[in-house]
């Protein structure tokens, strides 16, 4: 750093820069804090600050509600379902196209983003539609499709910079080894992408469990996952800290993949 | 087995079909075949009588897209999302640019988790926390009444079109959640845009006589752009298509993620509501061919 | 004796360019065999179709006299190393090493034998448990040598294998690797543009040019006596005298090439003797190398001429003042050798 005399004027300029990325950050994280401190108001049916008393009592109240405890279960297997036809269709995809670019190669990867470019309910809608002209009953397997297929494109990304990043003379050289085509891929391939298909694997984990929008069109009546029980929940008047914990606790269960998936993306630099 | 391996290896286009088959296979058929249907819905009607779908190709449920009460949904929902993804980028910005150009690397790490992290928990959580927050009796009146600044919160919600009787109620207060919500999906694309502008750019702008400001305002931003166009197909997108926050914060004007879920639900006014999407689609399939041009997909 | 590697009438495409064109080769077992020319010139593409990795359009391509044209590399027996070593980054150097034993299921303490073997071929032994992230860029290259040779194949490829090292290095493994060859006795196909590795390492060198291969000899004889301006050049510098100038210099008629290191510069007191002819000049450019220095001499009558000297005594003294001097060149006309085109 120069070290010179440096005007108050410059000064403040260049404390700007900082003052405005903190405030920004701030706005980003203060929300949590809230959500956090209403796990403990004494307060039930109002957002009343500051909260009149604290207690502890919501987390017992939270853990013997069945309904929740159902919408938790049912979360969990439908993000694992999607998680896992989406790490076999992605990576797949992935293996076909990263090596030569070729006529519809763009296009692949245009055509795996749109469920994620195109807006929530276009997905939710469309699947409704067509499972509806085709007569397919709504349940646990068309809400796993549609999350599938959103989540394909995640799993995708990470595989295809994974493999673009390996050098194309690896699979030569297992060849020269000895190796034929499934062996190398069992013995070069996939260990070199392990890391990036768990990195891939759960962030599509935690994109499926935080689901709304296309989970509201595609699940059958009466059926409700986390969030869908959470949305119920907001609008009721009773009892709301309990939504509280329940959602802290989504946030530290959607929180600890995605910390996983970032610290294996990067160390396998 | 050996065979088949000897046949892939020498046909390595059969490889490829024989690994896509499966993935394009599934987009095309479930993917593409639901936008098919949708659109074939969007070309049906509800039949006033029966409160049966007539199948039938007709463009009466297009047609009532256009009544007056409709077509204010269209335009809230566009003004909306608009005002949301300008007032994202200008609060992104100077984030994206203090993490790509002043930040150390350590910095850079740690905020880039502090980013991604609100973006990865749960959506709705994050959005309950405002409805929290902007509530009448909440937190953020009770700041702005501590700083003495009640009064100005009063004053924004008197005013028509984006007050209400609170802010949890108001549109302004829409925006305010939909800005949280969305923010981190601006900031990530920019900065990756700006970390790939080469740095020995700005010192050759400055040997060729530009200031900073100048620097700043034909090298960085025209570079960053392309970043500024991907975060925007997002905060755009979602904004268009979202009913959650309409419903939980909001009054009782409609958005058209309200008005679809409305009309396929209670009315089973199925087709209706596919030409409803069908709306959101169109302008975001123009978008994307817009963003394609400016070189956003490289900024993925 | 029937070749260790053979090319008949190859040809090797890649859309319009042709890599190859109509090769006939056969490289003797037992040899060190060297592949040389400019980037482009076709010497890769053909180490390439021997592994297997490119197919011919045309032709076929015979390893100990079976035609493994329509063979995959994991069918054919030889083993490559390749440029950048690609050694498996999430395998130990043992378990890189180790890799086509494990694959041709080897028994588990046989192939630990042979690895620990190998390493020690290559003067690596204990380093079975690093990660090839941990080694050097020689140490590395060591590895990939290492797990080439422990398969004992007929024919071993060697792609450029030293060019990412510095010079000093280079030169220590092109020794290790020459005198490797003759203990293990393997056929080694080397390709490299460099035509100092070349001469140091081969028995025997094809010099490749636009997918044609220009000449095939040992290294003496492709340095004293190229068949062509092509090689002449790319071998070593030369003088390459055209028609004219070689009646002028040498009173001959056609092309030649004179070696810079057979030309004398003689000193004022001193002469040519009876073989040679002698020619006056002029000192155009001097240039100072160290172990040698090297003149550019303008002849009574135009022709420019490279000659080196090298620099036994101490008094090389500053070139500089050199230009310009008047000077007298002799050499042997036995030593220019005439060129076919």
């Amino acid at each position: 750093m120069r070290s010179e005399r440096r005007s108050p004027a410059s000064r403040l300029r260049s404390a700007v820069l900082p003052t405005l990325a903190a405030g920004t950050l701030a706005f980003l994280h203060i929300p949590f804090l809230v959500i956090l401190l209403y796990c403990f108001t004494t307060e039930d049916r109002s957002y009343a600050f500051p909260p009149p008393g604290y207690t502890l009592k919501w987390f017992g109240v939270a853990a013997g509600r069945e309904d929740l405890w159902r919408a938790l279960v049912l979360s969990v297997e439908v993000a694992l379902s999607a998680t896992a036809m989406a790490l076999v269709l992605g990576t797949l995809a992935a293996l076909a196209v990263y090596r030569r670019p070729f006529f519809g190669r763009e296009s692949i990867s245009f055509l795996l983003l749109l469920p994620i470019a195109l807006p929530g309910i276009v997905t939710g809608i469309a699947m409704r539609s067509a499972f509806g002209q085709v007569g397919i009953p709504f349940g646990f397997w068309t809400i796993v499709v549609g999350h599938a297929t959103f989540c394909i494109v995640v799993v995708y990304n990470n595989a295809i910079s994974r493999l673009r990043r390996s050098s194309p003379s690896l699979i030569e050289a297992s060849m020269d080894l000895g190796a034929d085509t499934f062996q190398t891929f069992r013995h070069v391939i996939l260990p070199n992408l392990g890391s990036a298909l768990v990195a891939g694997g759960m962030l599509a984990f935690a994109l499926s469990f935080d689901e709304i929008i296309v989970t509201t069109f595609t699940a059958g009546t009466g059926q409700e996952t986390l969030p869908i029980w959470i949305y119920g929940q907001l609008m009721r008047p009773r009892d709301r800290p309990v939504t509280n914990v329940v959602a802290v606790f989504v946030v530290l269960i959607t929180f600890v993949p995605i910390l996983l998936a970032h610290r294996l993306g990067q160390r396998e630099g | 087995m050996r065979a088949i391996a000897l046949a892939l290896h020498r046909h390595p286009r059969l490889g490829m079909a024989a690994l896509l088959a499966l993935p394009l296979g599934w987009m095309v058929v479930v993917y593409l075949g639901s936008l098919g249907a949708l659109l074939l819905q969007s070309f049906y009607a509800l039949d006033d009588y029966t409160g049966q779908v007539v199948r039938t190709l007709t463009l009466r449920s297009y047609a009532q897209l256009l009544t007056p009460a409709n077509l204010d949904i269209f335009l809230r929902t566009g003004l909306m999302a608009t005002a949301v993804t300008v007032a994202a980028a200008v609060l992104a910005f100077p984030l994206a640019y203090y993490m790509s150009f002043r930040a150390s690397a350590r910095m850079k790490t740690l905020l880039m988790l502090a980013i991604a992290l609100p973006l990865w928990s749960s959506y709705l959580v994050r959005v309950y926390a405002w409805r929290m927050i902007l509530a009448k009796e909440g937190i953020l009146s009770w700041g702005l009444d501590a700083v003495h600044l009640g009064g100005v919160l009063d004053a924004v919600l008197a005013l028509p079109g984006i007050g209400g009787p609170s802010l949890s109620l108001a549109p302004i207060g829409m925006f305010l959640a939909f800005l949280y919500v969305w923010l981190p999906y601006m900031i990530l694309p920019i900065q990756a845009a700006l970390e790939r502008v080469p740095r020995n750019l700005l010192d050759a702008s400055g040997d060729l006589g530009a200031d900073p400001r100048t620097t700043f305002r034909r090298v960085v931003l025209p570079l960053a752009l392309p970043g500024v166009v991907a975060g925007s197909i997002f905060t755009f997108s979602l904004t268009l298509g979202d009913f959650v926050i309409p419903s939980m914060l909001g009054n009782s004007s409609y958005y058209i993620g309200q008005a679809v879920l409305m009309h396929q639900g209670t009315a089973g006014n199925l087709p209706l509501a596919a030409a409803f999407t069908v709306v959101p689609m169109a302008i975001m399939g123009v978008y994307l061919v817009l963003a394609k041009r400016l070189g956003a997909f490289d900024a993925l | 004796m029937t070749p260790a590697a053979e090319f008949r009438q190859v040809t090797r495409r890649f859309g319009t360019v042709v890599a190859v064109d109509n090769l006939d080769l056969a490289i003797g077992d037992g040899e060190f065999f060297t592949l040389l020319g400019p980037s482009g010139s076709g010497k890769t593409s053909c180490l390439r179709l021997l592994a297997g990795f490119e197919r011919p359009d045309a032709g076929s391509v015979w390893l100990g006299g079976l035609d493994v044209t329509d063979l995959p590399p994991y069918q054919r027996d030889v083993n490559t190393v390749f440029q950048d070593y690609a050694l498996f980054p999430h395998l130990t150097v043992a378990e890189n090493v180790g890799y086509g034993l494990m694959i041709q299921r080897v028994p588990a303490d046989e192939r630990r034998r042979r690895v620990d073997e190998a390493l020690e071929q290559v003067r690596l032994s204990g380093y079975g448990a690093r990660k090839p992230s941990q080694l050097s860029g020689g140490q590395r290259q060591r590895v990939a040598m290492a797990r080439a040779l422990v398969n004992r194949p007929r024919v071993l490829l060697l792609d450029e294998p030293l060019g990412a090292l510095d010079l000093k290095l280079r030169q220590e493994l092109q020794v290790e690797l020459k005198q490797l060859q003759q203990q293990v006795g393997i056929t080694f196909v080397y390709v490299t543009h460099d035509q100092e590795e070349a001469l140091t390492m081969s028995d025997r060198i094809a010099v490749f040019r636009e997918g044609r291969v220009e000449q095939i000899a040992g290294p003496a004889e492709l340095y004293e006596r190229p068949a062509t301006e092509f090689v002449a050049r790319f071998v070593g510098t030369c003088n390459v005298l055209d028609a004219n100038a070689s009646r002028h210099v040498l009173g001959r008629e056609g092309q030649h090439a004179l070696r810079p290191e057979k030309i004398r510069v003689l000193a004022d007191d001193a002469g040519a003797n009876a073989r040679e002819r002698e020619l006056s000049g002029q000192i155009a450019n001097a240039v100072y190398l160290g172990l040698s220095t090297r003149y550019q001499i303008r002849l009574d009558g135009g022709i420019v001429l490279l000659a080196v000297r090298q620099n036994a005594t101490q008094d090389a003294g500053d070139v500089r003042a050199e230009v310009g001097r008047p000077v007298r060149i002799a050499f042997d006309p036995a030593h220019a050798h005439a060129l076919a085109r």
